[in-house]
């Protein structure tokens, strides 16, 4: 079962996204802040990361950032509700950028994408 | 004798005091030779019927009336007839002397005729024999007169002294002369020739002087009258600073009869951008008949100088429409130096052209044949060094010939009219340079207006994107956890309706964030190769529920071998969404919306067609622009964020409609050199 780490300040959307992705049939850590997401990164093996991207003190875009140095490198879905970071070039290195939505299909479609990608390999 | 008999103004009153009648004919046959020569008529008049005969024959002297009365009024009555026409005239009265019997009715008599010629601008010789009066009565005549002439004969010579002139008695200075009953005494103490010559020898003196005096006189009242008329005429050219209006009052100065007096008179300036002069304006008649019947129609109705220039303000007198065309006519470039407009041009000095002229100018002949004329009189218009054009004036209808003081005036006119040209311009240059500079300002307080308004919107604006980025994440929230729970709750649920209700209105907020945030900040496409039939399935997927809801049957119909298009598929959902949305507005009881995609030369079609109202041909102008809505919700962004980001794609939006029919939405977008391979 694939592992989806999922990092947001806001805890109600990380009561929600856990609620919908276990019930899609994934196992789900949730973290409160880029530090503490971290932290999971380094202690559990992940398959993805749902990551927002305002947050206090360490945000989406420098959490990203660590998260393409560690030597596990999982996918990022990069799930925010500014579309403007989609110009900043430092969040092109996720693999993809999810506006959020009350509508999940697009933000489902898009983890089980990339992990059917990433088990095949 | 000549020089004394020409010196004479009108209105004066000469008198000849003579012991013959003999003495007074030389006079009076030079007086006759001068009067034929010149304009004036004569009129001769004498006091008995007797001495009627003495005046026929004398030249222009035609005796038209007798005197006959005994007393005074009825003298003074026939005088006053004899003397009553309104134009001066030369006149000759013999006989003063005998008219009555009564020396002082005579005097009266003379008083009162003196005074008639003065007021009648005329002039009068009058003959009166020695010996019919006293000294006393002499005296009091010779008071009256102008000029009083004691005449006698010497040798057969007539001697003339002058007892009066300019008002004193010149013979009180040197005649030691009597006036006794019949005879004149010369005063003791000188013999006859010793007076004779002394007598001579004074007259001379005195003619001499007079005559130089009454020269001087003259010209002084030439240069009084001169001046006065450039006065009047100059303080009318400074009333208005109106280019045109200053023209028309150059041009009715040289024409009118109080004004210069010519005929005609042309106007040409030197247009400086062209570098011509050219012809502007004109007054006059165009030919005799008209010439009378302008000043027949002037002189009824009294106008003045003023009256005419009044006339400019009731727009151009129409008969001046031929010399206008004539003067129109005229256009010489400045770089031909030889021809005669140009050579004029130059000159500082007014000129004559043609026969008699100052100079001959070849192409003289053709200006004037132009004109109609024979001669006419050119002066320069000069400001501080500066050719402005040419004052032209002609005598076309009177023939009078242009003196060198006609010459004099129109150039001390033509500087003047010069400096009011100059200045009109001057002037004209500062008000447009004035209204430059409003117009500057107003520019400049529009643009700051612009900016304070763009200001205001840019900081409306980031307000309007922090809200909404506020508002998505409750929002997620919200709608997220009733979707899940109506999903896994089914229809069959007591609270199905309620949480579909929730899960509608949250998507319709988000939409509404969605549309605010691409107007406040759509930023650029980012695009990628893209099927658009992707993007409109997933359109028409998330917004299945709404279609349901309001019954709209929805259709598609893809057509084969579409290319892809670049665009950004995120911007593009938000066009597609706007224009549904849009659609249905239009059809609150249902109706069909169909989708169709096809191939276009160099570009692909997205069409988006309706069974709604339909929209008015003059909203369909306006369907695009901002705020632009006749729902009674909406924010009248969603099809101007839609142009807007077609517009960012490089693609075009338009629509058709049909009122009552139904609307159709056409989007192109275009398709790249590398996107040309077809989908599979």
């Amino acid at each position: 079962m694939s592992t989806i780490l999922i990092v947001d300040d806001e805890r109600n959307l990380l009561r929600l996204y856990e609620k919908e992705f276990r019930l899609a049939g994934y196992s789900v850590i949730t973290a409160n802040s880029g530090v503490e997401a971290l932290q999971k990164l380094k202690s559990s093996p992940i398959n993805l990361v749902i990551l927002d991207i305002r947050m206090p003190e360490l945000d989406g875009v420098e959490t990203l950032k660590h998260i393409m140095e560690l030597p596990s490198k999982p996918p990022i879905i990069l799930n925010s509700a500014y579309t403007s970071y989609k110009d900043n070039f430092l969040t092109w290195a996720a693999a993809a950028y999810v506006v959020k939505s009350s509508d999940l299909t697009e933000l489902k479609a898009k983890a089980k994408e990339l992990l059917e990608a990433k088990g095949q390999n | 004798m000549d020089e004394l008999l020409e010196g004479v103004r009108w209105g004066e009153s000469l008198v000849f005091h003579c012991g013959d009648w003999s003495e007074f004919v030389p006079f009076v046959q030079r007086l006759g030779a001068l009067l034929e020569a010149g304009p004036m008529p004569g009129c001769s008049f004498c006091f008995a019927e007797s001495q009627l005969p003495r005046l026929q024959g004398l030249g222009p002297f035609q005796p038209r009336a007798v005197l006959a009365g005994r007393d005074l009024q009825a003298a003074e009555l026939q005088l006053s007839d004899l003397i009553s026409g309104d134009l001066p005239a030369t006149y000759l009265f013999s006989d003063l002397g005998t008219a009555l019997p009564d020396e002082g009715n005579v005097v009266a008599l003379f008083q009162f005729f003196a005074c008639r010629i003065a007021e009648t601008e005329s002039a009068a010789y009058v003959f009166l024999q020695k010996g019919c009066l006293s000294n006393a009565g002499v005296a009091r005549i010779v008071d009256a007169s102008s000029l009083f002439f004691d005449l006698w004969t010497m040798d057969r010579r007539v001697l003339f002294q002058p007892i009066k002139a300019l008002g004193r008695y010149a013979a009180r200075l040197f005649m030691p002369y009597q006036l006794s009953g019949d005879a004149v005494t010369p005063a003791s103490g000188l013999d006859n020739e010793t007076y004779t010559g002394e007598l001579e020898k004074k007259s001379r003196e005195f003619l001499k002087l007079y005559t130089e005096k009454r020269h001087l006189e003259n010209e002084l009242q030439r240069k009084v009258f001169e001046l006065s008329l450039i006065n009047g005429l100059t303080a009318s050219l400074l009333s208005t600073m109106n280019l045109e209006e200053i023209l028309y009052r150059i041009l009715v100065g040289v024409t009118a009869k109080e004004g210069l007096g010519f005929n005609r008179a042309f106007l040409l300036l030197v247009n400086e951008k062209e570098q011509v002069l050219e012809g502007k304006m004109a007054i006059g008649p165009s030919s005799l008949e008209e010439a009378i019947r302008i000043w027949t129609e002037l002189s009824d109705r009294h106008l003045t100088y003023h009256d005419l220039l009044a006339a400019f303000d009731s727009g151009w007198p129409e008969h001046d429409a031929h010399v206008n065309r004539l003067v129109r006519q005229i256009r010489v470039p400045l770089e031909e130096r030889t021809h005669v407009l140009i050579d004029l041009l130059m000159q500082t000095q007014p000129e004559v052209i043609g026969p008699g002229g100052t100079r001959s100018h070849p192409q003289s002949g053709t200006i004037l044949e132009l004109l109609g004329v024979v001669r006419s009189a050119v002066a320069p218009l000069v400001y501080r060094n500066r050719q402005l054009g040419l004052l032209m004036a002609d005598n076309l209808i009177s023939h009078k010939p242009i003196s060198e003081d006609d010459l004099h005036i129109l150039e001390t006119f033509a500087n003047y009219a010069s400096a009011a040209i100059e200045h009109s311009r001057l002037y004209e240059e500062v008000r447009l340079r004035i209204k430059e500079s409003e117009r500057h300002i107003v520019e400049l307080e529009a643009m700051q207006n612009r900016l304070m308004r763009s200001k205001k919107l840019s900081d409306l604006g980031e307000l309007a994107s922090k809200m909404a980025h506020e508002l998505r994440t409750p929002l997620v929230s919200i709608g997220g956890f009733a979707n899940g729970l109506l999903k896994r709750q089914g229809p069959e649920s007591a609270d199905y309706e309620e949480l579909k209700i929730i899960v509608d209105e949250v998507r319709r907020l988000e939409a509404i964030i969605r549309n605010v945030l691409a107007y406040v900040s759509p930023g650029l496409p980012r695009s990628q190769p893209t099927d658009l039939r992707e993007i409109s399935d997933k359109v028409l997927r998330l917004m299945q529920g709404v279609f349901e809801a309001r019954r709209i049957e929805v259709s598609t119909q893809y057509f084969n071998a579409v290319p892809r298009v670049s665009v950004d598929s995120e911007q593009i959902q938000l066009v597609l969404t706007a224009i549904i949305n849009n659609a249905m507005e239009s059809m609150p009881d249902g109706g069909r919306l169909s989708l169709a995609i096809q191939n276009g030369q160099g570009f692909v079609r997205l069409s988006i067609t309706d069974t709604g109202a339909g929209i008015s041909e003059e909203d369909l102008q306006k369907v695009f622009d901002a705020f632009f809505t006749t729902k009674s919700l909406g924010s009248g962004l969603g099809l101007n964020i839609a142009s807007q980001i077609i517009a960012n794609h490089k693609g075009s939006i338009y629509a058709e409609s049909q009122v009552g029919a139904g609307s159709t939405f056409f989007i192109n977008f275009p398709v790249g050199p590398h996107f040309e391979e077809e989908n599979p």
